[in-house]
């Protein structure tokens, strides 16, 4: 087996960690090195650096910040945000990302997915999906959100999964920062559908929430909010966790 | 010592050079020279990317490390650049190194499980020699969908669903690792203090 992941996700803006809701209120919550360092030591299993404005703004990602928390860390790092080109992941590996997530220019140009993985492997190529309801369904948006598109996240997942990808990174937009607990259905129609792990995004409020993502099928749980505002300290949801039967390492 | 990584050509061995420094008390040559890395003590072949691309992008490999063995140098093969100590692979065009015996396969996907198997999970040793024995049960971050099916001088192992993957291979100066350690937080430090005292004897 492996352990289901518990994964830290700093959003990046310019240089500093914000969260949201929903992808908007933007508010600071503090340096990435020092919070990348802190979950580390309290047993995150992988941390997620998101530079959420660079697409938005049409801007390249912040590396040197990653670059300070490679240094610091060493547990793994997914990397992401506004990587249109092979070149763009390929800074981002070089900075020190373990994995890089494609996003927005995927959906523009899906040939990226390949391009990557066949120089990086699957393993290192990850399909980020930002998914909102819509009429009865779910649509694939993109733009950090602000623009919709006609994809269905399963579908686009598992023609994803055939370009190359080696994980889904599922985030809905809808329950983004609420800690209301995960889209429990989102997570279960896109890991039915596709045979990589997933990682559960947007929503978590507690141990429980996390738990049900897991029995909806993801491999990893990604949390920001609930942890930023030190609601819980990461070896408190494992705790929390194990006793609810989730297999978790424990450092 | 002298430490030199085999260099992938695709940049991303900045965080094993970062784990060198901090656990070997060295800087790292990164280098595609075979006469570089034939003058290690210790060459350390990287963990990511593409089999047949990496084999062929190191061009004299085989040769350098049958002089750096001969002259009691010591090989490090993390993920991929385990797989590629094996006889071949399903994965590209599937020539590997031979320095180890066995075949690289594809995680099934009967099993039900997902691939690729990315995440952590505790090491079992198999064969308890010294000094690896100390690594036992601790969790180590693993992130690949192809595997060493092999019996040729396995010490630990790891499992997925009930696959039991070769995960530590130590056969004379040659060690390989399925697990990527310098991503295993502390248990990545731990490796690295039985490995240097594997290397003193």
């Amino acid at each position: 087996m492996v352990y289901i992941r518990v994964i830290l996700c700093l959003d990046m803006d310019r240089g500093v960690v914000v969260k949201g809701k929903s992808f908007r209120e933007l508010q600071r919550v503090g340096d990435p090195v020092e919070l990348a360092r802190r979950y580390e030591a309290e047993g995150a299993d992988e941390i997620a650096v998101l530079d959420i404005s660079a697409s938005p703004e049409d801007r390249e990602f912040s590396i040197d910040v990653l670059r300070r928390i490679a240094k610091e860390i060493s547990i793994p790092i997914l990397a992401g945000g506004g990587v249109r080109s092979l070149e763009d992941a390929e800074k981002l590996f070089r900075a020190g990302a373990d994995k890089v997530s494609v996003n927005t220019h995927a959906v523009r140009n899906p040939k990226l997915i390949t391009e990557i993985s066949r120089i990086y492997g699957s393993q290192s190529t990850v399909i980020a999906i930002d998914a909102k309801r819509s009429g009865d369904g779910y649509r694939v948006f993109i733009s950090g959100g602000r623009v919709e598109t006609p994809l269905d996240p399963a579908t686009w997942a598992s023609r994803a999964v055939e370009l190359g990808a080696g994980e889904v990174l599922l985030t809905s937009i809808d329950a983004d920062g609420n800690r209301s607990g995960y889209d429990l259905e989102l997570i279960s129609l896109v890991s039915r559908t596709v045979n990589i792990p997933i990682i559960a995004s947007g929503g978590a409020g507690s141990p429980e929430d996390m738990a049900r993502a897991v029995g909806a099928g993801a491999s990893a749980v990604l949390a920001a909010s609930i942890f930023h505002y030190e609601i819980y300290k990461v070896y408190e949801v494992k705790e929390i966790l194990s006793r609810l039967g989730v297999r978790v390492r424990i450092p | 010592m002298r430490i030199a990584i085999a260099d992938n050509g695709i940049g991303n061995l900045g965080n094993l050079a970062n784990y060198v420094e901090r656990n070997f008390g060295a800087k790292p040559l990164i280098t595609s020279n075979p006469m570089d890395m034939a003058a290690a003590d210790l060459l350390i072949l990287p963990g990511v990317g593409n089999f047949s691309a990496l084999i062929r992008r190191i061009e004299g490999l085989r040769e350098a490390i049958e002089r750096l063995t001969a002259r009691g140098g010591y090989v490090l093969g993390v993920c991929l650049g385990m797989q590629i100590l094996f006889e071949e692979s399903e994965e590209g065009s599937g020539k590997g190194l031979g320095v180890l015996q066995g075949r690289v396969v594809r995680i099934p996907s009967e099993t039900g499980l997902r691939i690729p198997r990315i995440g952590w999970a505790p090491l079992r040793i198999k064969n308890p020699l010294e000094p690896w024995t100390r690594l036992e049960g601790l969790d180590f971050y693993y992130a690949h969908s192809y595997y060493a099916k092999s019996t040729d001088s396995v010490v630990g192992v790891s499992y997925y669903g009930s696959l039991e993957i070769p995960s530590l291979v130590v056969k004379g100066n040659i060690v390989a690792t399925q697990f990527h350690p310098e991503r295993s937080g502390v248990s990545g430090r731990v490796f690295a203090g039985a490995l240097l005292s594997y290397m003193r004897g």
